[in-house]
This record gives C-alpha cells, structure tokens and sequence, in this order.
C-alpha cells in the first residue's frame, strides 16, 4: 500500500478503499495515507477520486484527536473539489482562535494580521502545551511564512515536538518543500536531549529518514524531488556550518589516527546528500550521517571543479528552481551548486526574466553575481538602456558589475540625467563607491527642476524612514544631495525639514540644519521650532548647527519670539540654557513686553511638577540675579503661584519680592499660610507682616492665632513672641483662648492653658469647661478637671453635658490619674440629688466592671451612698445581708 | 504589586471658628465615587476614625535596639581596666590620670563645639520624619459609599490588622449629593491632626469631593500622583482577613469595660518570654473568662456571659493589637467577638450606635514562616462554576449589598453556593461580608481585579504542600508532648520517596525546630523556611486537631 501510494497508482484505489473496514488503526493509517496519494495521481471528477475521497470521509476527524484522523484531512485536502475544500477549511477555521484568526482570514487588515503574528509567536514560545496544537489548524488553511517563523521557535520536548512531528509528516505528505525544509533543518542542527522526545535515536531515525523520502522520489524519478529538495538547501544558512572542519578518530584496527576533513554541510546528512551525493571526491564518514573528504591529505576547496549533486537530470528538468535559489538562498554551497546546475541550461538562461537577472546581479555571493554579470552583459542593449539593469549592477557587490554599470551610465547620460527614480536610488545606493560615482558625475550635469524635486522627494522619503539607522550612510546621502541638487534643497518645504530634525540620526539632524541655512542665504527665515528642535538635540553636531541658525536671528527679529527664547531659556540642557541666558536678558532690557511674556513663561516651568532642580537653580539664578527688576512686577496671582509650587527654588525667588510687600497686601488667612511654608525668606516676611501692623493683628486674631500652630517651630516662636509681647490679656477673649487651646501640639497647649489662667474671669469657666472637655489629650483633660469642683459641682445640668469627657477620662487605660481622682471627688460631691445622684450612678455602673482596685473600690463606695440616700436610683449593686453563722 | 493613585488634591479640613470641613480627595483612577452629608454626632466619630488611624499605623513587628551608641562606648572603655592594672607605679598612674583629664577636657569642649551641629542634625532628621511620615503607611485607607452606609477600611504596616469603620446614613443629619462605589482616599499624618479638633460645639460637615473629579483643562497635570509598591505577602493578608469574615466563628458580646479590663492587664505588665496568648474559656450560662498568659491572670467578664452551647476554649496570639480599641471604650455600647478558632483571625466588633468599628486580626503579629503550614483561608471553599460566579456577583451588585438568602431566593440558587460564589469574590477582594449587618457588600479593593491565584501562595513550597494534602500523601505517625514542645513526626510521599519529616512546634504554635530529608532541607536546614514536606505534615495535624 505505501509502495502503491508513493508511485501514484490510481486503480490500486478500490482495492485499498476495501482495506479499511474492520483494519487495525496502523493498517487504516497506511490506507488512508495511501489513498490521498493515489487518487491524487487520478483527474478531478474521476471514479478513483470520489472512491477515495468517500472512505476519507469516514476516517477524517477535523479535531485532529487521532493520527487516522488528522491524515486522512491532509489526504482530503488534497483531493477535494473547490467546495468541498472550502467547506472542510471553514471547520478548521471554526477551531482557531479569534486572536489569530487574521491569519488565515481574507481581506484582514496589515494591523490585524500583524498582532495575530506576534500572538502566533507567544504561543510558539509560551511553555503552554495546548496552545500549539493550533499550528496544525493553520498549516490545514494554507499559512506560509509565520508558520515557518513559528516552527523556529516551538521547541523540541513535550507537545511541542509532538507538534513538530505532525507538521514533519504532514509537510511531507502534502510534498510541501519550504515547511519540510525548515523543520529538517531543526533536526540537523539541534542536539539530542537526554530526556524528552528528541533523544538520540529519534534524532537519528528523523534525519535519516527525511533524505530517505527524498532520495526515493529521486529514485522514483518523481517531479517532486527538485521543489522537496529545494525547499530544504532554502532552509539553510550561511551561520549553522560557517566554516570547514576537522576532526581526528583513533582506529582502533589500524591502530592509527585518521583525519577526516568535512566541506560546509558535510555535517548535515540530507543537505550533503542534495549538494555531494554525485561526489567522487567524498566518502561517508564512520559512526556518523555525514561526509568527508575521501583524500584526507586534499584541503577542502571552496568551488569544486565539477557537479556532484544527487539526481542531476531532475534539476535540468526544472530550472526554475535553481533560479529560486539563487535568488532567495542565504547559503554558499547552495549558490556554488545552483550556479554550476543552471550553466547546464543554457537555454533557460538565455530566457531569464530582467527582474530576475537584476536580483542575482545584487546577491552578496560572487558565483551568482558574476554569472548574472555575464548574462547581463549579454542582454544589455546600449541603444536602448535598461536602467533596472543598471542600477541592479550599480548595487552589485562585485566591483566588476559595479564598474560595467558606471560605464553605463556615461554612456546614456542624457537618459539617466531625466531620471528621477534611478537618481534617488544610485544616490541612496547602499554601495558607497556608487555613491561616490553618482556625486562626482552628476554635480557637473544640469538636473532639470521636475526631476530634481521628484528626486529629492525620494531621498528625504528615505533619510526620514524610521528604518534608516546607519548615521555613515546618512552622512554620505545628505552630503551628496546637497552636492547634486543644490539648487532644489532651497525649495523644502517647513513640514519636510521639521521631520529631518525630528529623525533619531545626528546626519539627517545636521541635514536639515544645512537646508535651513541653504534657504536663509535666499532670504528665508528658519522656522522657529525646527531651530528649537536642532537646538534641543541630543546630538553635540546637530546642535551646533541650531546654534548657528539662531545667531542668524537679529534682536528685532528675537523680540517677536518670546516664546522660541523662553523655551531655550528653560531648555533640559544646561549648556544650551546658559548660551542663551545672556540674550534673553538683554531682550528683556530692550522690551518691557517681552519681559513680561519670558517672565511669565518660566514662572509656568518653575511651578510644574518634575522640573528638575538643575533647571530650577538656573532659573531661580536668572529670576534673582538678572532679572530681578522684573521679578518684583509680577501679578500677584504668579507670585502666589511661585509660592505654592513644589520646589524651594520657586518659592524662594517668590519669598524674596514678599520682602518688598506692604504689609496689608494681603489677607491674615494668606499670611498664617505663608508662617507654615518651607522656605525661610517666605516665613520671615509672614512674621514681619504679622508683627508690623498689630491693630490688624488684634482685630483678626481668632484667624492670626492659627500662625501659633505652624508648621515650622521658628514661625511658632515668632507668633508666640509677638502675640506675648504686643498683645495684653484683654485681646485674647474666651473663644480665641479656645481655639489656641484646640491646637494639637503640646507647647501651643500649654501656651492657651497658661493665658486661660492668667485671664481667668469665673463668668467664662463654664465655656472654657465645656469646650476643654472635648480636647483628646491628656494633658488638657487633666487641666480641665481642675476647674470641675469649682464650675460643676452641684449643676446636674452641667454634670450632664460633662458626662462624655468624665466617660472618656475614667475608661483611660492605666493613665489620667489626676483626672480620674479628681472626676471621682466630683461624683462623690455631687449626689446629695436624686437628679444628680442618677447621672452619677449611669456613669458609675461602667467604672464599676473594672478590675482596677482602686477605682472599683471607689466606685462601689460612692454607688453604695447612692443606694443608702436615693434607693429610687438604679446601681448595679445588690445589698446582701451579712450572713448569719450560726457557731457556737 | 505596583499600586497607582492619583488625586486631584490632598484631603484636607478647614476649620473655621463655628465649622470644621472634611473633605477627602478621591482617587481619580477609580471610577467616580462620592458622597456629602454634615456629622451629627462629631465626638464620636472623631474617636472612631482615630482608632481607624492607629490600625493604619500600626507595626508591632519586633525591631531588634539599636546597641550602636552602647558598643561604641565599650570599645572606647574595653582598654581602661588593662590601664589600670598596669599603672600600679605611682608615677605611671598620674601620667595616665592627667593624660585621661585632658582627653576628657578635649572630649568636653569638642563636644560643647559640635553640639549645634547635632541639635541641627537631629532637628533635620526629626523634619525628614515629620514630612515623610506618610511614605511610611502602606495603602491609602479604602473608602466605600453604599445606598445605607458608608465604611472606610484599612489595613495595618505589619500586615496584621484591618480596620473597618462603618457609619449608617442616621450619623449624618442631611447627606447630600452621593454615588455608590469605593474608592482610595488620599489620607496623610496631617490629616489625623486635624480630625483631633473636630469638636461638638462646631458644625462638622463631611465629603469625599465630588469636586474631585472636575476634568481641568489647563493641560499641566495638577493632580498628585502615588506610586506604591505593595508586598505581595500584605495584599495576601489583607485579602486572607476578608476571606476569613466569611467563615463561621465563635461570637460572644463584652462589656465595654470587660475589654478595658483586658488593655489594663496588658498595659501593666510586659512579657519577656512565652507564651504570649489570650485563652478564652468559654461555658455555656457562665461569665466569660480570658487568661491571660504567662502570668496566669484570670481576667472575670461578670457582666459578659457565654450564650453559645458548648464548652470551649481557644487561643489567640498578638493580644496587644487590641490596644487599638482602647479610644473606643468610652463611645463603646458593647464589643462583639468572633474567634475562627486557636491561632485562627479573630474579630472584634464595637457597637458605637449608628457607627461600627470592626477591628480583624490575623492569627499573628508576625506573618513569618514559623506559623505557616495552618489554615489556608484563600483555599476555594466550594465549587462554583465561572458563570453562576458571576451571575451571583452581578445579582449583588444591583442592589450593593444583600444578604445571601436574599440573592438565593431572587435568584433561584442554593443558598450555599451563593455563600461560596461569594466567598471567592471576598478572596478576591471584590466583596465583603459585614459581619455587623450579616450581609455581603460590593467591595472593589482595586480598579483592576488582583490575580488572585497568584496571591494565594507565598512561595511554591506551600503550594506544594497543599497538593500533598489533597492528594492524601501525606502520613501522620505521632506527636509527642515534652516540656514546652509538642513534636510531630510523619512520612510524606513524593514522586518516588518517602521522607521521614519531624516538625516541632512551641507553645506559642510556632514551629522552633524540623527535620526532614529531602533535598531543600539538607541545603537550607530551616534558613529559608520549612520544607512543603514540613508544611503538608503541620497542615495534617492541624487538621486532625480540629477535628479532635
């Protein structure tokens, strides 16, 4: 059945599609396997097909759960009609995720498809196994490239590999060269784990057997050996065997050692088999898959004299494919193979497109260049110009080509002067001697001003092109296009040059920076923010040519751009700040107004958040030393918000105008604000507003007192200084006293406590009694219950109203000692009423759980007078009588 | 785990002298929340939100002193006693004599010179204390407007205790303008200091801004912006202490002094050695009682009797964390306790009338390894399937909270797979469950949702344990009690071995000592934990002791 299936033999269909009922699965395996190649050796439509294609059906599973299953998917696609193929492709497509469904879907956009690859990717790379299984659905829908990219990264362990060996099976089934290709490859070049799928012997039987089904189609003489074989030497590249190699074996029968010297590629069993199987020269290496040099004494020569390829005669047959190589082929000895097959075709060569002929004049391996040289110069006809040609040969590594093509060119120099397109590119040739040549040879021509522009506009197109990272090659374009257009450069438009300073390169920075120049010395004025950019570059070069189009400016001209000076002025690098510094105060000297505008926008950059403090010391030093004159004129609202900014440097610039302030500029809410800010000038000038007006200060004090509580001792010192000096008792009324007293820090507390009992007027005490008792600190609950005897004792009222702060003060924890006794006196004192007798019994009942043996004990004494004088009044207490003992 | 905040402004209060403003800035990543009413009971909530303050600043993880300064002196003195051994001649003894006054002479005046300088120098390190005390918190206190209430909670440095203050729309005499959500609040030291002169006598009025949200167009961004990074092991804390309010537990109520009893004995005595537990003896009808160890001092809650049906006892650790409570004894009509169970998270619920303040402890102080290997509170509790999940959770979110036989009649599901929906969700720290009104709320700890699997082990070894438990590997042989140890010897099974394992565990349930042979322990020893073999035989015992 295999044999029958790998021949094509269509009638051998009916009798496998017989095979399969009741067949053991390996047996069902090889009939479907089977069938798929048969029927599609048979035509469409035809008895065979449909036989095969009805028994496929009953094997096929689209889950892919069974390898019955999943071959039999692969043998329907190759079979069905155009229907059919789409019906069984949208069950597969049903199965792939939407993330990655641009892949395989028709008219998804670049965006779309572009995700879809990196998720493709991430799935290839994550370790998650199920994930992969996806690659077998997409390879069914057709996907090409990303598949390949994604094959590169699966790796060979686990369901990965499992993965691999499907795709492996399929690739080969379907005789799909480019993906069988690239997982040999991966079998040639990747060692055997120790563990896992990709052991030793299973390396070994892979790569054995894909030359196997190679070298049976060769045998078979099938058409499908040269795409199956090209599709693995277009897997290969230079770097996986870079460099002949040696090694030495000691033989134990000749007890000697033996040198074998392998050529690149001799390593890899099915590539050395393609390229050497013909080879006289080589023989096969013991113990290994590989060849060597049958001569060991021979070195290995780079270009061997004559072909020893396997299955010469089916390469002859299909040219095309070595033209593909040589074309696409990033490998040596495949371009050394190809060149010497396709010389045997002489005819195919002599009917080679021109496109294809440029492709391999521009390949970096000189066989290939050489041999499209030859052809080109065969082909190329002097009367008529091909400029494709010319410009593939201008681009051609091999200096020969290069030289034919500048020939060329001076030959037909009045149509290559009307050009455009091949100016551009011989210009922006990555060949720096054809650069060099399009430089020196058109700078003497005259290029008319159509194709100059058109010209031009191709080259900035590049230059900008965010791909373009290599600063020599810019260097030499700009320079050469400022050499062979000249004339055109001036007419750039602003937006065109402000990319060219936008662009990441120092060259095409400095580019843009002549073209400014250019057009200047023909009256244009450079654009304010394409100097700006230059000036703000990171690179020294581009910088100092920004530095040269500023100077260009006159200060008439500098005056009408206040903002261009003041974003240099707060430019992020200090050189370029400190090179302006002078011109902008200068400016400012001549013009109030623009002063005015400068002023305002480095008062915007001080007060933004993440200014760096290099920036700010440099622009605090301009506001204070230079332009100090103006600093004092700024609105109110600026200096206020120079204060409230971030940084020390703002709100001292501002601190030092307070200085000048009268003192009733502003409000005593402003200046208690201004005690507590971080800057000592700032402070300083609170303090003296506070201290010089003191009939203000008096008439605002329930506002001025809060500059007592400060953040900064040195204003707290300051305002308790003046308010004790300045001020006698009689200001401080009972309602500012509290609000000293409010305060949270002690010092402050103390300072309230000490002027409440200095000024104490008896009429206030129940106010200061009241409001003290809501105060949280210890402190000044124990100041409060001083005055508790004198302004509470016998006014139930009061004793009400006190109840919370007498709660609080007797549930403190193990302090408040003071407090506690002297609340304790007061509740002792204050039950000779039923009235006052039940509020101190409410309290009491608490306080009487404690296991504090003093304060229970107190507070069962107290509560028992209650029940003694009032047993209206409810306590916790139960009176036992004292138990009579009836002893003797 | 990178945290981010941005608000408008810092919250603030404007006093004035009949009024005082609180007005809380809200985070601006979030989506809106807001709210605005005036306190009627100001005191009250002043206390309240100052024990809501002591959890967020609370650490009683243990800092070794700071002997610096005492090394510093002995190695300057280490040589005065050979000195004098030596000076035995006369003549050398006064040479030293005078030698040691002028030294001490220069000693004197270099520092009466340098003085100022230290003055200066401390004065600058007490500033760089005081301007930087908030980068010290961890996370901003987490504020949640509800259609009946509002709760702010937070979560304490040490990992270790949460707080909760909720306070019924009754508490505000007119609420104004509000939206339901939660949201970060931008909380500072300054602001506590101000909540301390909210006085009765002065209106109060309170606001989480709605201001805050005003889109400013100016284009410079004028919001501030925190960038926090968190501990994983502190949101696993947090999310472990919500998970486990959702657990059954022991309640009983405490007078109010019954807890200042406790604070007292606590207050006067400090422990140098373990064990340092609370054991609550629990009977059914009698006063409960709480030992108090290592002294031994029974502590009589006369006035608080035991109403549940069984005799019991458990033990809890990290006892001075309810010091917290203290402010609240006062305001405090009574404090209902929940206990999970011996070194389980407990509760402690002050009934402040319209106002509740929960305080949730984990099982220690100190989250280190030597308690790990107990209850895994992140543990799925039942299975519920993705979609019922979220059909439960969105069936709460209609109304922000509800109780769970509600949502199971509404909507037509069991009432324990409402419970274990919901359970997920607080492990998730998307939901909460009130244990005051004994209902579930809807609680977003973070914009975007915490990836809670991640979060649910602290390290592999853990995990690894809990899948040998599951699987049954593990072997329980023997514990033997000896002095203050208990040891517990046991076989795991891994893969292919079987590891002898022996785990000892103190007084105090920390694990003191381990043996075992597999290969992290015969690097490590105990260096950098217990092994997962170690830990799936502590989770067996544990296990077995409960069910004992």
């Amino acid at each position: 059945m295999w044999r029958a299936g790998e021949l094509g033999i269509v009638e051998a269909t009916p009798a496998i599609a017989n095979l399969i009922d009741g067949a053991p699965t390996l047996q069902k395996y090889a009939c479907a396997w089977a069938l798929g190649r048969t029927a599609a050796a048979a035509p469409a439509g035809s008895p065979h097909r449909q036989t095969a294609i009805d028994a496929l059906e009953s094997l096929a599973d689209v889950e892919g759960k069974t390898h019955v299953g999943r071959i039999a998917i692969d043998a329907l696609l190759m079979l069905l009609d155009k229907d059919g193929q789409a019906k069984l492709r949208g069950q597969i497509l049903a199965r792939v995720p939407p993330t990655l469904e641009a892949l395989v879907k028709e008219g998804a956009s670049k965006e779309d498809t572009a995700a879809a690859h990196r998720e493709l990717l991430r799935i290839a790379e994550a370790d998650d196994d199920l994930g992969v299984l996806v690659l077998l659905d997409l390879y069914r829908l057709g996907l090409r490239a990303p598949l390949i990219d994604a094959i590169e990264h699966l790796k060979l362990e686990g369901t990965h590999f499992q993965v691999i060996r499907y795709l492996f099976k399929s690739a080969e089934y379907r005789r799909d060269g480019e993906v069988y290709g690239a997982i040999v490859r991966r079998f040639e070049r990747e060692r055997s784990h120790y563990r896992g799928g990709f052991r030793a012997a299973t390396r070994f039987y892979l790569r054995r057997r894909s030359w196997r089904t190679l070298n049976r189609l060769g045998k078979d003489g099938s058409g499908d050996y040269v795409p199956m074989a090209a599709g693995v030497l277009l897997a290969m590249r230079d770097e996986d065997d870079p460099s002949p190699s040696s090694s030495r074996w000691y033989d134990w029968r000749t007890r000697e050692y033996q040198t074998y010297y392998q050529e690149r590629y001799s390593r890899y069993y099915s590539v050395s088999r393609i390229l050497r199987g013909n080879s006289e020269r080589h023989v096969a290496k013991p113990n290994s898959l590989g060849l060597a040099l049958k001569n060991p004494t021979e070195a290995p020569v780079e270009t061997p004299p004559r072909r020893e390829e396997s299955f010469p005669k089916l390469w002859e047959k299909q040219p095309t494919y070595l033209i593909d190589l040589l074309v696409r082929s990033h490998c040596g000895p495949v371009h050394q193979f190809a060149v010497k097959a396709v010389r045997a075709c002489p005819d195919h060569l002599m009917t080679l497109a021109i496109s294809d002929l440029a492709k391999l004049l521009v390949r970096p391996y000189d066989i290939t260049a050489r041999l499209g040289l030859e052809l080109a110069e065969k082909r190329y006809d002097p009367r008529r110009p091909n400029f494709e040609l010319v410009l593939a040969a201008a681009n051609s590594t091999l200096d020969d080509a290069r030289r034919t093509a500048f020939r060329w060119i001076e030959d037909a120099r009045s149509d290559v002067q009307k050009d455009a397109a091949l100016l551009a590119s011989l210009m922006s040739s990555p060949r720096a001697e054809t650069r060099q040549f399009t430089g020196d040879f058109f700078a003497k021509l005259y290029i008319s001003n159509d194709v100059g522009r058109a010209c031009l506009a191709r080259v900035v197109a590049e230059l900008t092109s965010p791909e373009n990272v290599d600063e020599e090659w810019s260097a030499d374009v700009a320079q050469i296009v400022s050499r062979v257009l000249a004339g055109h450069v001036a007419s750039l438009s602003n937006e065109v040059i402000m990319d060219l300073a936008s662009h990441e390169l120092a060259a095409v920075q400095v580019f843009a920076g002549h073209i400014l120049l250019a057009q200047e010395r023909v009256g244009r004025s450079p654009p304010d923010d394409v100097v700006e950019k230059l000036l703000g570059s990171k690179h020294t070069s581009a910088r100092s040519v920004g530095a040269e189009l500023f100077n260009v400016f006159s200060d008439e001209e500098l005056l009408e751009r206040a903002p261009l000076v003041a974003s240099l002025v707060t430019h992020k690098h200090g050189e370029l700040r400190n090179s302006i510094r002078p011109v902008a105060v200068r400016l400012a000297g001549a013009s109030e107004t623009f002063a005015g505008t400068l002023m305002v926008l480095i008062v915007d950059t001080m007060t933004r958040r993440n200014t760096k403090d290099e920036l700010l010391r440099d622009l605090h030093a301009l506001l204070t030393e230079d332009l100090s004159a103006f600093l004092e004129r700024l609105p109110d609202e600026s200096i206020w918000r120079l204060l409230r900014a971030p940084s020390t440097a703002a709100g001292d610039a501002a601190g030092r105008v307070l200085a000048s302030w009268p003192h009733d500029r502003l409000s005593m809410l402003e200046i208690v604000e201004l005690a507590s800010h971080d800057v000592l000038t700032v402070r300083e000038s609170a303090w003296r507003f506070v201290a010089a007006d003191m009939d203000r200060t008096r008439a605002e004090l329930p506002q001025a007192i809060r500059m007592l509580d400060a953040k900064w001792e040195d204003s707290r010192r300051a305002a308790k200084d003046v308010f004790e000096k300045e001020l006698v008792d009689a200001d401080f009324t009972p309602e500012v006293l509290v609000s000293i007293c409010d305060a949270n820090r002690e010092e402050v507390q103390q300072f309230g406590r000490d002027l409440v009992v200095r000024r104490f007027e008896s009429d206030a005490a129940p106010e200061y009694l009241l409001k003290l008792s809501e105060h949280p600190s210890i402190s000044m609950q124990a100041f409060v219950s001083g005055l508790l005897t004198a302004h509470a004792k016998g006014d139930v009222a009061r004793l009400e109203r006190l109840k919370p702060y007498m709660a609080g003060a007797l549930a403190r924890v193990n302090r408040g000692r003071v407090a506690k006794d002297r609340i304790l006196d007061l509740l002792a004192a204050s039950i000779e009423t039923t009235e006052g007798a039940t509020v101190v019994a409410a309290l009491l009942t608490d306080l009487s759980n404690t296991m504090a043996i003093g304060d229970k004990a107190r507070a069962i004494e107290i509560l028992l007078s209650i029940t003694t004088k009032h047993p209206d009044v409810a306590t916790p207490l139960t009176v036992k009588p004292v138990e009579v003992r009836n002893a003797v | 785990m990178q945290f981010e905040h941005a608000y408008r402004k810092s919250s603030g209060v404007q006093h004035t002298p009949g009024s005082t403003g609180v007005s809380f800035s809200p985070d601006l990543t979030r989506d809106p929340t807001f709210f605005t009413g005036r306190l009627r009971e100001a005191v009250p909530f002043r206390e309240a939100i100052s024990a809501l303050h002591d959890v967020v600043v609370s650490d009683l993880r243990w800092k070794p002193k700071d002997r610096e300064a005492y090394k510093q002196w002995a190695e300057e003195n280490i040589n005065r006693g050979l000195e004098n051994l030596i000076a035995k001649e006369a003549n050398l003894k006064a040479e030293i004599d005078a030698l040691q006054a002028e030294l001490a002479e220069l000693v004197q005046k270099s520092q009466h010179r340098m003085g100022a300088f230290y003055k200066a120098r401390q004065r600058y390190f007490d500033y760089l204390w005081q301007i930087d005390r908030d980068a010290w918190w961890v996370l901003d206190p987490v504020i949640t407007v509800h259609p009946d209430q509002i709760f702010f909670e937070c979560f304490s440095q040490d990992e270790s205790t949460y707080g909760r203050l909720s306070a019924s729309f009754e508490v505000f005499a007119d609420v104004g303008e509000h939206e339901c959500g939660t949201t970060n609040v931008d909380y500072s030291q300054a602001l506590y200091d101000e909540f301390q002169k909210i006085r009765s006598y002065k209106r109060t009025d309170f606001t989480v801004d709605p201001g805050g949200f005003e889109v400013d167009t100016s284009g410079e961004p004028t919001y501030k912006e925190l960038k926090i990074d968190l501990p994983e092991s502190w949101v696993r804390g947090f999310l472990q202490v919500n998970s486990a309010m959702t657990f059954p537990a022991t309640r009983f109520t405490l007078h109010p002094y019954d807890v200042h009893n406790l604070c007292f004995v606590l207050r006067r005595k400090r422990e140098l050695k373990g064990p340092r537990s609370l054991r609550w003896r629990l009977e059914p009808g009698e006063p409960i009682r709480v030992l108090v160890e290592p002294w031994n001092i029974e502590i009589e809650c006369a006035r608080s009797i035991y109403e549940g049906d069984v005799d019991d006892e458990i033990r809890m650790w990290g006892r001075r964390r309810i010091h917290t409570l203290e402010r609240l004894i006062p305001i405090a009509k009574k404090f209902e306790v929940m206990l999970l169970g011996t070194g389980m998270p407990s509760f402690f619920i002050a009934d402040l009338g319209e106002m509740a303040f929960t305080l949730g402890m984990s099982g220690w102080t100190a989250n280190d390894w030597s308690k790990s290997g107990n209850l895994d509170l992140m543990a799925p509790r039942r299975d519920v399937d993705e979609l019922t999940k979220r059909r439960v959770f969105e069936g709460l979110k209609e109304g922000w909270f509800a109780s769970a036989d509600l949502l199971s009649s509404r909507l037509n599901l069991e009432p324990a797979t409402v419970h274990g929906a919901l359970s997920a969700y607080a492990q998730a720290g998307r939901v909460i469950y009130d244990v005051v009104d004994d209902v579930y709320r809807v609680r977003e700890l973070t914009q975007e949702p915490l990836p809670v699997d991640a979060l649910r082990f602290s390290n592999e070894r853990e995990d690894l344990a809990t899948r040998f438990v599951a699987a049954s590997q593990v072997q329980f042989e023997r514990a033997e009690k000896s002095a203050n140890v208990t040891r517990i010897y046991g076989k795991v099974n891994d893969k292919h071995h079987t590891h002898d394992t022996l785990l000892a565990i103190d007084e105090d349930e920390r694990l003191v000592d381990g043996r075992c042979d597999c290969r992290f322990y015969k690097s490590n020893k105990l260096y950098k934990g217990p092994c997962e073999h170690m830990l799936a035989l502590r989770m067996v015992f544990e296990r077995r002791r409960r069910t004992r």
